[in-house]
């Protein structure tokens, strides 16, 4: 008992107590614990300083609490109040532990996670928190630490715990970076069954990846529900990230089959790739399911993976995958593990293209393949079909692009024992017919290009054999190409050796002109990875039929190689690459340059590379010089040579030293020009030192278009450069002159050196120390003729020109030493003198800043001014045109700006009428024209434009018009590119000059111009205006004088019946590029002798519209209104122009209507009228239309009187009227009374109906006038007069005269009325009256006349009857008074 | 009586009558004209000042300078016909510098060309206004 007892208190001793755990842990081997203080007492474990260490795992930790219930034991259960754990530090090394794995051979099968959770005592966790630290270490390095924690418990029978759980995890697998951690939070709910296990654990967290690189992955959650079922368990779970990845679990463990089955099922759209890609990937969804099977007695394995991959908007990717529609692939395998065997059953991957181009690859696999095994030696299948050749279009460019019929090929591949791939063609890789087109190709044939391959990668070497590949043609040519490449993996080392056999009958020369080319090509070439390349041997010739010798061939004889350093290698003293040329034709050479049209034969010429010494590395020598016979070049189909040329060509290259001639260069054409000459170049590459000479000659007799001008002209160019000093090198010499037998024609030349180099930046610096001159002997001006239209003639001569050119750095400045010149200019078209011994010179000028860099990237940027000095144009020795410009400008290599414009030139159109051409154009007999245009167009300065037209003469008079200035400033308004002008024009004219202004805008990049303002002026004389714009019209275009042939009398008028032909149609309004509106303020429009006071209206102009509207104003004291619009409508073929318009005066005075033409009349009608009026008109130009405007009226008007007064009424006129009852007989008493019933009628209406006809006639279909006691009714004509106004114009009017009351009475006395009145008691005069006179001074002459004769007999006259009354007038004042 | 004029009168009269036909000289016409040179060549303005006096179409006068282009008051001389102007200036002997341009009520203004004495030529333009 005493020792039971003390074994019992030894056993609460904490040092035995340690030292039994100790002791029970070192039973398990490779299991140590060390502790600094364990202890077991009644409430529970008490442990510091824990150390425990088992293979693969070691754990220590600070302060272990654990309190149990010990009364809780003693009823065989285990109750864990609370487990308090800190400072833990878990260290897992994978690798120790796998050495420790069991034998899954000799292992119980798995019987689930539940299961194992199955404790030997009912057991219940209150409360428990553990702070740990994890680590996992690999290759001596920790590569995850992590700390977690665990907190919660209430883990009881029957219900549910929950632990909340904390992870935060970096690795050094991970980026580093302060976020860079894996973190998760959650809670794991575990469910106790009633007894001793664990019924259902459920684990649901939050997770949160790191940044990896470019991928950012979003924020997951993740679940997991472990349930124990009758038979097993279930899994159930899923883990997403973001709303289109998700990974769902499910499986189920079955004890009663021994079998554990699991899915999981993968699925993702292309959210991660793009935020990978930033975009620039394929659109698609991935999908993936993994199915097992795991037989838990043996851990055998059975499973399926099968996988989807759709993707499309390949041009996402690269623009160049644009043709490729959506893809679809599906790879399935299967799997088998049986024991240590694990076999890939089956595999087969499928492409397929989603749209009906019929693209297909497979891969499958031939056996099972046991991966387990490295000996296996599987067999794959790889087959292509469907494959459109013109996908490749993109790549290609615009230069080429192809199509044709799908790609196809079949491989076999074979992976053997020894870890080498063998890919060989079952099914050659065939490539066509294809159809090749392009801008710059010629038609070709269809081509088909078959390849059977052979790949074989083994031992760290690819190499590549194609066989037997044949191109070929649907024209019978045919390529027959073997080639064997390979490339060692480590090294880079390559090796290409190949042969080419050709029959080229068409491709090269066409099918229109056979020429059966043949070509053998063969070459072995080794490329080194450090980048030399040897070309060990290569071979071409082109042969042509029945020559023995071939026309190209091209030989090397000793391997060439060329160093990574850029050094060529070869033997010394040998030849290395030999080339022969004999009777090649060249015609061919025209189909592949389209444009270009060469046409010839290489006849001879052979050139030899050699390596004359180590230290001189290459040097070419022509040992027979090339030689070109029937040489023809024609461009554009122009033929600019033809002729024969040759060239001898020698050089040497080495690292030292480079030398190049060219000499005996020669070309001749077929008309004896001839250029010889030689170009030798000698350069030391180390101190960049170099001198090269040129010199040229040229014997050219038959230049064109010089047989009758210059004759045989011969050239020399004579030039030397060499460097300086560093950078800077100098043209030593220039002389470049052309002369005919009467001296020198062109001379350039640098009397000294001129100097240039280049900068950094790639900028070329030139500098002359004296400027270069170019003389220029006089030019006829025939030489032109061959250039002109058929029919035209041009004579003259430009004089001699001469030119300084000056350079200085970044800046070029051109200067004339005497005028450019053109005298005794005559030209004629069709035999017709269009310009006739005139002259011009000017002098013309150049300043250009340039500045340009290469580097890092191509700029030019520029300003300029361009000058035109002391210019004049005489014809026939008078001064016709002056002129002064300077231009300037700012531009790079996108655009050219003009910056600065000044130009004022000086016309005089009495000189310039003398040019038949400008005469016919319109040009005025006399006059200056003054212009003067400056301004900054991009700067602050306004473009102005001002212009004086002065002493202006139309032809055929002598007196000057009055003188036209107009000043316009115009301005961009902000950073607008519109400029808006302010303009002004002032004519000079009695009784006071008239006057516009307006604002008008102008589209830099546009050429109409737009206005939007108003239109002012304080007096318009539109006559004026209207006579200055006749000064500058065309004499055809002018309306014809009245002439007698083109007019015939009507009822003793004239009237005009030829009309002038119109103009051909402009194609454009003749407002052509004006637009906009105007609002009208015009104080008053003068058209002699008319005139409109206070006009107010719009003038709108659009594409097809002139239009004035809402026309308003004040004449003849009426108010005058108006629209007026001109169509423009370019469908009508003979007057693409259409007027229409409608004025109307409401209310106008009579009287100041007629006294605007007689000044002293009142009017035969004093009223105020009624003016309507509609107008229409066509033709091609604006005097046209107004010249051809027809239309009607209607004139009415209430209330007035009427005047039938005798034009000559005299004093006894007078006195018959106002004394008639004195003394006369009676009928002149009765003809007294008409005179004064007749002098002022009261008037009860008037009313004018009429039209105008296109040649300004005017017919009057009504003309009614009403008054109490008369009326009048009559239709009329007034024909046009040139010149006149209408109340100045002729008036013919038959009138019937219809009276009642006391005037029918005298009438009826004079026995003038019928006897029979009408149904409104109104008898008609018994004859019609006949009225002239004019328009606005009626003549009622006729009826007075008619009168007389009533009153005193058949023969009387009103001019007798009046002196018959002045007779008794003056008889009765004899009388004495009474 | 017929008296015979003496031989000396027939051309004492034509002299006479021909004298008193001469149109009688023009009022002289002097404008201020104050403004800028700008040498195109090198890139350099100055202010100037024209007093010209207009004959008919004779012109003359004087055109003063400031630095930075050569300073000075210069005697100038030329034509103008309408509004047609060219002044003609010698700074030095051997040189001239040529203004041609439009004058019109409120200014005159051009282009000008210096050149001479073995110079090379340059250009400019100028606006003056009264």
């Amino acid at each position: 008992m005493i020792g039971a007892g003390l074994a019992f208190g030894a056993l609460l001793l904490p040092g035995v107590q340690g030292w039994l755990v100790k002791q029970v842990i070192a039973r398990q081997p490779g299991w140590k614990v060390e502790f600094e203080h364990f202890g077991v007492g009644a409430d529970g474990l008490d442990a510091r300083g824990v150390a425990f260490a088992m293979p693969g795992l070691t754990a220590t930790s600070e302060p272990i609490a654990v309190r149990v219930w010990p009364s809780r034991l003693l009823r065989r259960e285990l109750h864990v109040e609370q487990v308090d754990v800190q400072k833990l530090r878990i260290e897992l090394t994978p690798a120790q532990l796998e050495s420790t794995a069991a034998d899954p051979g000799t292992a119980a099968p798995f019987p689930g996670l539940l299961a194992l959770l199955t404790a030997p005592l009912p057991w219940v966790v209150g409360q428990t928190r553990i702070e740990a630290q994890l680590v996992v270490n690999d290759g001596g390095q920790s590569v995850v630490v992590g700390d977690f924690t665990l907190q919660g418990g209430e883990l009881r029978a029957g219900r549910a715990g929950v632990i909340t759980y904390t992870l935060d995890v970096a690795s050094a697998l991970l980026p580093a970076g302060p976020d860079n951690r894996v973190r998760s939070r959650g809670e794991i709910e575990i469910t106790r069954d009633a007894a001793r296990g664990v019924e259902r654990i459920a684990i649901r967290g939050d997770l949160r990846l790191p940044v990896y690189g470019p991928l950012t992955l979003p924020a997951g959650d993740f679940d997991l529900t472990i349930s124990a079922t009758p038979d097993g368990e279930t899994y159930a779970g899923g883990l997403r990230l973001g709303p289109a990845t998700t990974l769902a679990l499910a499986g189920e463990l079955k004890r009663s089959l021994g079998t554990l089955a699991t899915t999981l099922d993968l699925r993702t759209d292309d959210t991660l790739v793009a935020s990978l890609t930033e975009g620039r990937a394929p659109t698609g969804q991935v999908s993936a399911t993994l199915a097992a099977t795991v037989h838990l007695a043996t851990t055998d394995v059975d499973a399926t993976l099968q996988g989807d991959l759709t993707a499309r908007d390949w041009a996402r990717l690269r623009p160049e995958l644009a043709p490729i529609p959506a893809l679809a692939s599906r790879l399935v395998a299967t799997f088998a593990r049986r024991g240590s065997v694990l076999e890939l059953k089956t595999l087969d991957a499928r492409l397929d293209a989603a749209d009906a181009s019929g693209l297909t690859a497979q891969v499958t696999l031939a056996g099972p393949v046991d991966l387990a095994q490295p000996t296996a030696a599987p067999r794959f299948t790889l087959r292509l079909a469907g494959l459109p050749p013109a996908w490749a279009n993109p790549w290609l460019g615009s230069a080429i692009q192809v199509e044709g019929e799908p790609i196809a090929g079949a491989w076999q591949g074979d992976v053997r024992r020894d870890g080498s791939l063998d890919l060989t063609s079952t099914q050659p890789l065939r490539i066509g017919p294809l159809q090749l087109t392009g801008p710059g190709l010629p038609a070709l044939p269809a081509l088909t290009l078959e390849v059977p391959s052979r790949v074989n990668l083994a031992n760290g070497r690819v190499t590549l054999d194609l066989p037997a590949t044949a191109l070929t043609s649907a024209w019978g040519d045919r390529v027959d190409l073997t080639l064997e490449a390979s490339h060692e993996l480590v090294s880079g080392d390559s090796r290409l050796t190949g042969h080419l056999n050709a029959a080229l009958p068409t491709v090269l020369t066409g099918p229109d002109r056979p020429l059966p080319f043949t070509l053998v090509a063969d070459w072995q070439a080794a490329l080194r990875g450090d980048g030399a390349v040897t070309l060990e041997h290569s071979a071409l010739e082109l042969r042509l039929p029945d020559r023995t010798k071939p026309a190209i061939a091209l030989t090397q004889r000793e391997p060439i190689a060329r160093m990574a350093d850029g050094v060529f290698v070869a033997p010394n003293d040998r030849d290395l690459l030999t080339l022969e040329a004999d009777a090649l034709p060249l015609g061919w050479v025209s189909r592949w340059l389209p444009g270009y049209d060469l046409d010839g034969i290489w006849t001879r010429g052979a050139s030899t590379l050699r390596s004359p010494s180590a230290d001189r590395g290459l040097e070419l020598t022509t040992s027979i010089p090339w030689r070109f016979t029937g040489l023809r070049l024609g461009v554009g189909g122009k033929e600019l040579f033809r002729g024969e040329a040759g060239i001898d060509l020698d050089g040497a290259l080495s690292t030292a030293r480079v030398e190049a001639r060219l000499g005996e260069m020669e070309l001749a054409d077929a008309n004896g020009n001839r250029i010889t000459g030689a170009l030798t170049l000698t350069a030391t590459p180390a101190d960049k030192r170099f001198q090269t000479v040129l010199e040229a000659d040229a014997e050219l007799p038959a230049l064109p278009h010089s047989a009758g001008t210059f004759g045989a002209v011969s050239v020399r160019l004579r030039t030397r450069a060499s460097s300086v000093e560093g950078e800077v090198a100098q043209v030593e010499s220039f002389h470049l002159e052309a002369r005919n037998a009467d001296g020198p024609l062109l001379t350039i030349a640098a009397p000294q050196p001129f100097y240039y180099f280049t900068k950094p930046s790639g900028e070329l610096i030139l500098s002359s120390v004296a400027p270069l001159t170019l003389e220029i002997a006089p030019l006829p001006l025939a030489w032109f003729q061959p250039l002109l239209p058929t029919g035209d003639e041009i004579e003259g001569r430009m004089e001699a020109m001469s030119f300084m050119l000056v350079a200085e750095p970044q800046k070029f400045l051109l200067r004339p030493t005497k005028p450019v010149q053109v005298t005794n200019l005559s030209y004629r078209q069709r035999g017709q003198p269009r310009l006739v011994a005139a002259t011009g010179r000017f002098f013309p000028g150049f300043d250009l800043n340039l500045l340009h860099e290469l580097r890092p990237a191509f700029q030019l940027g520029y300003t300029g001014r361009l000058h035109a000095t002391d210019g004049v144009i005489t014809v026939g020795g008078t001064t016709g045109v002056e002129f002064e410009t300077g231009l300037s400008f700012i531009g790079n290599d996108r655009a050219i700006l003009p910056q600065t414009i000044d130009v004022a030139t000086r016309l005089d159109f009495g000189a310039l009428h003398a040019v038949p051409a400008l005469a016919e154009a319109g040009m005025p007999a006399g006059g200056t024209l003054i212009t003067r245009i400056s301004g900054d167009p991009l700067g602050p300065k306004p473009l102005e434009v001002w212009l004086q037209i002065a002493d202006l003469r139309a032809a055929g008079s002598t007196t000057p018009l009055p003188t036209l200035t107009v000043a316009a400033s115009g301005q961009s308004p902000g950073q607008s590119r519109a400029l808006r002008f302010d303009v002004k024009a002032r004519l000079d004219g009695r009784p006071q000059p008239s006057d516009l202004a307006f604002t008008l805008s102008a589209e830099q990049s546009a050429v109409d111009l737009s206005f939007e303002s108003a239109l002012t002026s304080t007096y318009l004389d539109l006559a004026a205006f209207e006579a200055f714009a006749a000064a500058f019209t065309p004499p055809a275009a002018q309306t014809p004088p009245p002439a007698p042939a083109a007019v015939v009398e009507t009822a003793g008028l004239p009237v005009a019946t030829a009309r002038p032909a119109l103009a051909p149609p402009l194609g454009v309004p003749f407002w052509d590029t004006l637009r906009g509106r105007f609002t009208l303020d015009l104080g008053s429009v003068r058209y002699a002798p008319y005139r409109i006071d206070a006009i107010r209206g719009r003038l709108e102009l659009d594409d097809r519209t002139l239009a004035l509207r809402n026309l308003t104003g004040t004449m003849f004291a009426g108010t005058w209104t108006g629209d007026l619009e001109v169509a423009y409508d370019p469908s009508r073929p003979e007057a693409d122009h259409t007027l229409t318009a409608e004025f109307k005066i409401a209310q106008f005075e009579t009287a100041q209507a007629i006294q605007t033409v007689f000044p002293n009349e009142y009017g035969s009608i004093d009223t105020r009228l009624n003016l309507d009026t509609t107008i229409k008109g066509s033709g091609n130009r604006w005097w046209e239309i107004m010249d051809r405007t027809e239309g009607s009226f209607t004139l009415s008007g209430k209330s007035g009187v009427v005047r039938l007064t005798h034009p000559q009424a005299g004093s006894a006129s007078t006195v018959l009227a106002l004394a008639g009852a004195v003394g006369f007989s009676p009928e002149l008493r009765a003809l007294g009374r008409l005179l004064k019933a007749f002098s002022a009628m009261p008037l009860d209406e008037v009313r004018v109906e009429g039209a105008r006809d296109i040649d300004g006639n005017l017919s009057l279909a009504e003309f009614r006038i009403d008054s109490p006691q008369a009326r009048l009714r009559g239709t009329g004509r007034v024909p046009v007069v040139e010149g006149v106004p209408l109340a100045g114009r002729a008036l013919s009017m038959q009138l019937e005269l219809q009276a009642r009351d006391e005037v029918a009475v005298i009438l009826n006395g004079m026995k003038l009325l019928e006897k029979q009145p009408m149904p409104d008691g109104y008898r008609r005069l018994n004859q019609p009256v006949q009225i002239g006179g004019e328009v606005g001074r009626p003549d009622p002459s006729p009826l007075y006349d008619l009168l007389a004769r009533a009153v005193d007999g058949s023969g009387g006259t009103w001019g007798l009857i009046m002196r018959k009354v002045q007779r008794e007038v003056d008889r009765q004042a004899a009388k004495p008074t009474r | 009586m017929n008296m015979k004029p003496p031989a000396w009168i027939l051309p004492l009269v034509l002299a006479a009558a021909l004298h008193a036909a001469a149109p009688a000289p023009l009022p002289a016409d002097t404008r201020l004209l104050k403004g800028t040179l700008e040498n195109t060549t090198h890139a350099v303005s100055a202010p100037a000042r024209f007093e010209l006096t207009f004959e008919g179409e004779a012109v003359r006068g004087f055109l003063t300078v400031e630095a930075p282009l050569k300073a000075g008051r210069f005697p100038v001389e030329g034509t103008k016909r309408g509004a047609w102007c060219e002044v003609i200036c010698r700074y030095e002997d051997g040189t001239r510098t040529v203004f041609r341009g439009v004058i019109d009520d409120t200014g005159y203004r051009g282009t000008y060309v210096f050149g001479g004495a073995g110079q090379l030529v340059q250009y400019g333009r100028f606006e003056t206004a009264r």
